[in-house]
């Protein structure tokens, strides 16, 4: 069989998270903590980026492991759905993924052209026109002039925004704005498409019409990867599943299989 | 392509940052287009500025300080010097800001983060051109014309772009771990004004202290560009060439502490 698409090994993140300080119990103290303030701050912003070995061996109170030793591969086609609670490190893992941030331990390694939607629209602002927006967040996502001017038509349509082109993005309505932004990202045509919860808004038509744009994706055999809290649309899309909690790897397997323990752990 | 966590010196990818190019054009058309939009004076606003400047500066440091400025009509020498300034005042500002403003773009979406601060930088340039048009009108209007040295100009503009540009990403860097850049900004800026040939020329700096003034880059542009267009002293060679290798150090030196701490600024920005 050929290689993973992507294969990760042992992904780890961590952030600090910040503690407070205790309170002066005196005047003294008070003062002397006012005119040291400078001196603590500096330390407190240089810390945030440098971590000790102790901490990296996974003591400390003060870090947090959004991710912990995660491993899993995806092989092309696969459309993988992944599930967790809040802060079980689904979005991190995508923001590693996506290159935005890279991770504290192991490494991942990816085939072919991926794209992200963390959130939808977040290559859009606010000023700018439909028009303006779809070229700018389109070369944003790495989509080349050429590309964009080829697919504009098919976005436009897509996002039923035919009116408003060259209204600014800020007079939107959110529906239009997540629809615009929804639409640029899936002309995008990559390899690998991961896509965050961003069906949760639109109204059910055009919900509807984001599904059958991802089925048809993993028809023309692209791989995706999936996240989201509503277990209906995993068992639907997906065919196999990974189950994330506190940063670490529950469970992979196939999609009626993870969901199941998931629903019912 | 293998995501891992990086070690050591960065280096800049080259072959990465080409194939961005055109982000980095939609990026300076973004910039051009939203600066003054809906505003009531529009691009008007380039010239706004330097132009009440240029007339303070002629009333106040002109007629009544009485300072000298090797003979060339006060407001053609003010004006000489703030669209040099505004650029670089401009750029350096926006550019230290960027990364601050752009934090949702950072935190969510990757593409090299060089372009993100160097884009002020460049879309600052049409103003710049823009209000060198007006300077060339009141040349005309004040019958100065440029002597032959001209032709170094984009020399100028050279050390220009690079000394704001480099200014601009280590600010910009350092604004993500420590905001306290948005508050020194301004002030470094007035600063730095002073201490630039703007209200005075650089014939006022005593001889001996000229080179070192010169490690300012933007005295080079200054005196660089009155030399050459107005003709105000001989062409300025040893200053241009100690602010062309000064705004080639912060240049270099910005893009590498840049690429250093670049890694992390999803995290903590």
């Amino acid at each position: 069989m050929a290689d993973p698409i992507i294969k990760a090994h042992e992904l780890s993140k961590c952030y600090r998270i910040g503690l407070a300080g205790s309170r002066p119990k005196t005047l003294r103290e008070a003062i002397m903590r006012g005119i040291s303030t400078p001196v603590r701050n500096l330390a407190r912003l240089q810390k945030l980026t440098r971590f000790t070995g102790e901490e990296l061996r996974g003591g400390g109170e003060d870090v947090i492991w959004s991710l912990r030793n995660v491993s899993f591969e995806v092989n092309e086609g696969d459309v993988l759905g992944i599930v967790g609670g809040n802060g079980a490190g689904k979005s991190t893992l995508f923001k590693i993924l996506s290159r935005v941030t890279e991770p504290t331990g192991g490494y991942a390694e990816i085939n072919g052209r991926l794209s992200c939607l963390l959130e939808a629209g977040a290559g859009f602002h606010p000023e700018l026109t439909g028009r303006e927006n779809i070229y700018l967040s389109g070369a944003v996502l790495g989509m080349t002039k050429h590309e964009i001017k080829t697919k504009f038509d098919e976005i436009v349509r897509f996002a039923e925004i035919e009116k408003f082109l060259d209204t600014p993005v800020k007079r939107f309505s959110s529906g239009m704005y997540i629809r615009l932004a929804f639409a640029v990202a899936v002309h995008l045509e990559p390899d690998i498409l991961l896509i965050d919860e961003v069906l949760a808004v639109g109204d059910i038509a055009f919900q509807k019409k984001c599904l059958g744009k991802i089925k048809s994706f993993a028809r023309e055999g692209r791989t995706i990867l999936f996240i989201s809290h509503n277990t209906e649309i995993i068992k639907n899309l997906c065919n196999s599943a990974i189950w994330l909690n506190n940063g670490r790897l529950v469970k992979a397997g196939a999609v009626d299989e993870i969901i199941e323990e998931y629903e019912n752990h | 392509m293998i995501i891992r966590p990086r070690e050591g010196w960065q280096l800049i990818d080259l072959k990465e940052l080409n194939s961005y190019k055109e982000l980095l054009y939609f990026l300076v058309a973004k910039e051009i287009k939203l600066r003054y939009r809906q505003t009531v004076l529009g691009g008007l606003w380039i010239v706004v500025q330097p132009f009440f400047l240029m007339i303070v500066f002629t009333i106040f440091m002109g007629k009544l300080a009485k300072l000298p400025s090797d003979g060339i009509p006060y407001p053609v020498f003010y004006f000489s010097a703030m669209i040099a300034w505004q650029y670089f005042a401009g750029a350096v500002t926006r550019s230290g800001n960027s990364l601050i403003i752009n934090m949702k773009l950072i935190s969510r979406i990757y593409f090299p983060r060089l372009l993100i601060p160097l884009t002020p930088a460049l879309a600052g340039l049409l103003d710049f051109f823009i209000a060198f048009a007006v300077l060339i009108g009141m040349m005309l209007y004040f019958h100065i014309y440029p002597t032959v040295m001209a032709l170094f100009l984009p020399f100028g503009v050279l050390i220009m772009v690079l000394a704001a540009s480099g200014v601009g990403l280590f600010l910009a860097a350092l604004s993500v771990k420590y905001r306290d850049i948005t508050a020194t900004t301004p002030f470094l800026l007035q600063l730095w004004m002073f201490a630039s040939p703007i209200v005075y020329p650089a014939s006022m700096v005593p001889v001996k202290y000229q080179l070192f003034y010169a490690i300012n880059p933007v005295t080079g542009v200054i005196e660089g560009l009155r030399a050459a267009l107005l003709g105000t002293v001989p062409f300025p060679w040893h200053i241009m060439l100690v602010s062309a290798i000064t705004s080639m150090i912060l240049f270099i030196s910005g893009l590498i502490y840049f690429q250093q701490v670049e890694r992390y600024f999803a995290d903590i920005i």
